[in-house]
């Protein structure tokens, strides 16, 4: 590894957060890493919001009446939840966030390859979420984040803003993704060759590819239904000869990947934190990097699953539901391969660990009851119930959200500088665990009894398991809330971390924390693979303490 | 990496290696970007291909309100439209910018030839009634699939015309550096990128004529 | 330093670009000539479509210059079309193997079934235009120009 040192006389030059100063600065940057941290800001917000909005849903649904609002503004609030989530958290957060940040640090790069692109996807962002978040105001569209015609054409709410903004997010989305192809293909260091780049990277490269393939689909298929419902073209309605599946079929053709596009980067996460906190190469790195690319390819297969019972042929929902069961082999060769990481590595416990583990435990969950719903019978039974719920966010908040807090903390040295509070941290880990499946078992459970999705009221006998849902979702948000809250507290009491507090050897943490307003002093030259703890993992942390 | 910037200092961002890779970068960049404008146009392909299906007679019957004169001339037209831009882009790399600017000039007045000449069919089918959806009110044809024909007619081409529309644009700009003779054997991207969509767009009209037109 | 990152010799001239648009001209002749001479529905679309295709793959590999681009470019216009012909696809795959009252009303996979009887007749009067746009004369009572 020949890059300098990062205790060298070339690296004593402003860190990036420092160098300059002022609103303006951060407004007009085209950094890398400010992109990231601007991104962290904004995403935080977004997800601070469709929390509140989950929240509020729950304590709706404490009693089976009417508790806190009517029906009419319980469909907005779900609607808001779902499209602020999606649109404005979960897709954005990690490749906008450490996909930024540390694409071109991991492959030796000074930058991506067009940051003013880069720069013009956060002005999209916020144009898209201003836009959409206006009209839920205005409006308040009440369709659900998927705006299933002819619902969504007929209804008397305001739908085209959101529309709109949710096209203007895509595109944002779209811009990030072109970069991040075109950076790994073009600006990879000397020595980083493509068995060489690390598996955040190899994830992010596979997300790009779906985020360019899919998102375009996405965006005019929300432009039919805004012009369907602005001018009556009629491209959806029955009575002139449209077919409604057929907003199922381009919404899911996008709407399906997009769910790799949440997934893809949170298994990269994870890939790069079990790593380190095991101090043992991946095993089977080819096979982790290469069913990134395979999960990409397949989930283009398979978005006919979510329209088993919508009218769509048998035969095609037979077709659709077996080349799902693809993904659950892709996603097993990773988890595989994790667990056989973790074998005889030398363990350090500490919170990106702890989240990793739980990533493992709500993936597997969440992916098992995935291979249930992909039956077709077995979905005909669970189709549109709590159950759909409860498994999709096993995935998209057990899964990413794991992912997601494992990366901040453990990138939250290299990005800010500071060490959070270990302890903590571990409390947060367990009340967030606990809440979340606090939150979400009773909800599986509810969806096998038959309570749909998507009402207000329900019949009494399902109260106790509801209670149970509402008062583990109060102990999630009160988790998100002690995270925020000694996170902040440390960038400003925070201890300094050192330029590596874990003592990883990802391509990363080869630069100071915080890194230099310019990455590298120098091209980097990369002579061995990432993660290569050589000297055997007891050893390393023999040296390291 | 001294040696190159020296070569070309302003062009070369410092993020770079060197201007090969740059442009590189650029290129492939922007075939990215033609792959995202290609699965934009999917999906009304799609829904074409599908409501072709369901309504084979309602959509053979109302392609025949096509004008299909004006539909072969727009193609005659943007098919030697990109014959100009590809030569520009060769007069480009040679660095004959006057030659790049008499070919884009050219170029542009095809792309306001085409631009009016469906002007004129929007015009027709406008006064006839002939439109999308709800506002079909013509009294010639009616049956199942006929609005559908003209709510994707209208989609697709609308689209594509805005395409032609920025295309224009992209061209305009690329003739204006031009004149001021920027362009040469180590730098022509520009050029070549905004031939690339200019193609791009000739290219899906070569796929919207037949299936909007004569089939 | 030289800015192109093709191979020299491989670039092409204007002559050649003349003999592509050529061919495009001719492609398209044919595409109006078979139009013409009405073939059967399947023929029709077989040729216009397979054309098309000729003439896109042309224009992508000479205008577009995929002929001199290294790999990626030529990867990426080949899965764009795979996912626009994946997309395509499997949404007529559904359609055509539905439950026949599950497609639009009065659609094709309705025509053996007994409410088709019911659907609003095709109807093609005054015959249709065929090429060149009416005069003012021959609009439809009730509307004007």
């Amino acid at each position: 590894m020949s890059p300098s040192p990062a205790s060298s006389p070339a690296y004593n030059t402003p860190n990036y957060l420092n160098a300059e100063k002022g609103v303006r600065s951060w407004l007009t940057t085209l950094d890398h890493k400010r992109i990231g941290v601007m991104y962290l800001a904004l995403t935080l917000f977004g997800f601070f919001l469709g929390g509140v909005f989950a929240l509020l849903i729950r304590i709706e649904l404490l009693t089976p009446g009417p508790t806190v609002m009517d029906a009419m503004t319980y469909n907005r609030m779900f609607t808001l939840h779902g499209v602020i989530m999606i649109f404005l958290f979960m897709i954005p957060a990690i490749p906008g966030i450490f996909g930024n940040f540390f694409i071109p640090l991991m492959i030796g790069a000074q930058d991506v390859a067009f940051p003013r692109i880069n720069l013009l996807s956060v002005y999209l962002y916020l144009l898209g979420a201003a836009i959409a978040v206006w009209g839920m105001i205005q409006g308040g569209t009440d369709t659900g984040w998927t705006f299933y015609t002819p619902y969504s054409t007929t209804t008397v709410t305001t739908v085209a803003p959101v529309l709109l903004g949710a096209f203007i997010l895509g595109m944002g989305s779209i811009v990030t993704g072109l970069n991040f192809i075109v950076t790994v293909h073009t600006m990879r260091a000397p020595g980083v060759t493509w068995m060489r780049l690390p598996l955040f990277v190899w994830a992010m490269y596979a997300t790009s590819v779906i985020q360019v393939l899919a998102t375009p689909v996405l965006g005019m298929t929300l432009l039919l239904v805004a012009f369907e419902k602005v001018f009556g073209f009629g491209i959806f309605d029955p009575a002139r000869g449209g077919d409604p599946i057929l907003f199922q079929h381009l919404f899911w053709f996008y709407s399906h990947p997009a769910v790799y596009i949440m997934i893809l980067p949170a298994m990269g996460v994870v890939s790069e934190v079990v790593q380190s906190a095991a101090r043992k190469n991946m095993f089977g790195y080819k096979a982790v990097a290469f069913s990134s690319l395979g999960i990409a390819f397949v989930g283009f297969f398979v978005w006919g699953h979510h329209l088993f019972t919508s009218g769509q042929s048998t035969f095609a929902s037979g077709v659709f539901g077996v080349l799902s069961m693809f993904v659950g082999l892709f996603t097993a060769i990773k988890v595989f391969n994790w667990t056989a990481t973790l074998y005889q590595g030398a363990i350090q416990v500490s919170a990106p660990f702890v989240y990793f583990m739980g990533f493992l435990y709500f993936l597997i969950f969440g992916g098992l009851t995935g291979i249930a719903l992909s039956t077709v019978s077995l979905d005909v039974h669970w189709q549109d119930t709590y159950f759909v719920v409860a498994h999709f966010h096993f995935i998209m908040v057990g899964g990413t959200i794991m992912a997601f807090l494992a990366g901040l903390h453990y990138w939250w040295p290299k990005m800010f500088g500071k060490m959070y509070s270990e302890r903590w941290a571990l409390a947060a880990s367990v009340l967030v665990m606990v809440g979340f499946n606090a939150t979400f078992i009773p909800q599986f459970l509810l969806g096998n009894m038959g309570m749909p999705r998507r009402y207000y009221s329900y019949p009494e006998q399902f109260q106790a398991l509801n209670v149970a849902s509402t008062a583990g979702a109060s102990l999630l948000g009160f988790g998100f809330f002690l995270i925020l809250f000694y996170l902040v507290a440390s960038l400003a009491k925070g201890r300094a971390s050192g330029p590596n507090p874990w003592f990883s050897r990802g391509y990363e943490w080869n630069t100071p924390s915080p890194p230099n307003l310019l990455n590298f002093p120098e091209t980097p030259v990369i002579d061995r693979g990432p993660h290569e703890y050589q000297d055997g993992p007891a050893a390393e942390v023999k040296h390291a303490h | 990496m001294h040696t190159d910037a020296a070569a070309a200092p302003s062009r070369l961002a410092h993020h770079f290696p060197d201007m090969k890779t740059q442009e590189h970068a650029a290129r492939m960049g922007m075939w990215l970007f033609l792959s995202t404008e290609i699965l934009l146009f999917a999906v009304l392909f799609t829904a074409y291909a599908l409501y072709r299906f369901l309504f084979p007679v309602g959509f053979e019957e109302a392609s025949r309100l096509a004008h299909v004169a004006m539909g072969a001339t727009n193609t005659v037209v943007l098919i030697t439209s990109s014959l100009t831009v590809a030569l520009a882009i060769h007069y480009a790399r040679l660095g004959e910018n006057r030659k790049v600017v008499g070919l884009l000039a050219v170029t542009i007045l095809f792309g306001v030839t085409f631009m009016v000449l469906k002007g004129v069919e929007y015009h027709h089918h406008w006064v006839d009634g002939q439109l999308p959806g709800r506002m079909y009110h013509f009294a010639g044809l009616s049956g199942p699939g006929v609005s559908m024909y003209f709510a994707l007619y209208f989609l697709m081409t609308g689209l594509h015309g805005l395409h032609v529309l920025i295309g224009m644009g992209l061209l305009s700009w690329v003739a204006f550096r031009a004149m001021r003779g920027e362009f040469g054997p180590n730098y022509s991207t520009p050029v070549e990128l905004s031939g690339l969509y200019w193609h791009l767009i000739d290219l899906i009209w070569i796929f919207l004529f037949p299936l909007l037109y004569l089939l | 330093m030289t800015a192109a990152t093709h191979s020299e010799g491989k670039h092409l001239g204007p002559a050649q670009y003349v003999m592509v648009w050529a061919a495009l001209m001719v492609l398209t002749g044919v595409t109006l000539a078979v139009w013409k001479m009405e073939f059967s529905y399947a023929a029709r679309v077989g040729i216009a479509l397979g054309v098309a295709l000729v003439k896109s793959a042309l224009v992508a590999i000479f205008f577009m210059h995929l002929w001199e681009e290294r790999g990626v470019a030529r990867l990426v216009l080949v899965v764009s079309g795979l996912m626009v012909t994946l997309l395509i696809g499997f949404t007529l795959l559904d359609n055509a193997t539905r439950f026949p009252y599950a497609n639009p009303p009065y659609s094709e996979s309705w025509k053996d079934e007994p409410w088709q009887k019911d659907a609003p007749p095709m109807q093609a009067e005054p015959p249709p235009i065929r090429t060149a746009p009416k005069s003012q004369a021959e609009h439809p009572a009730g509307h004007k120009p």
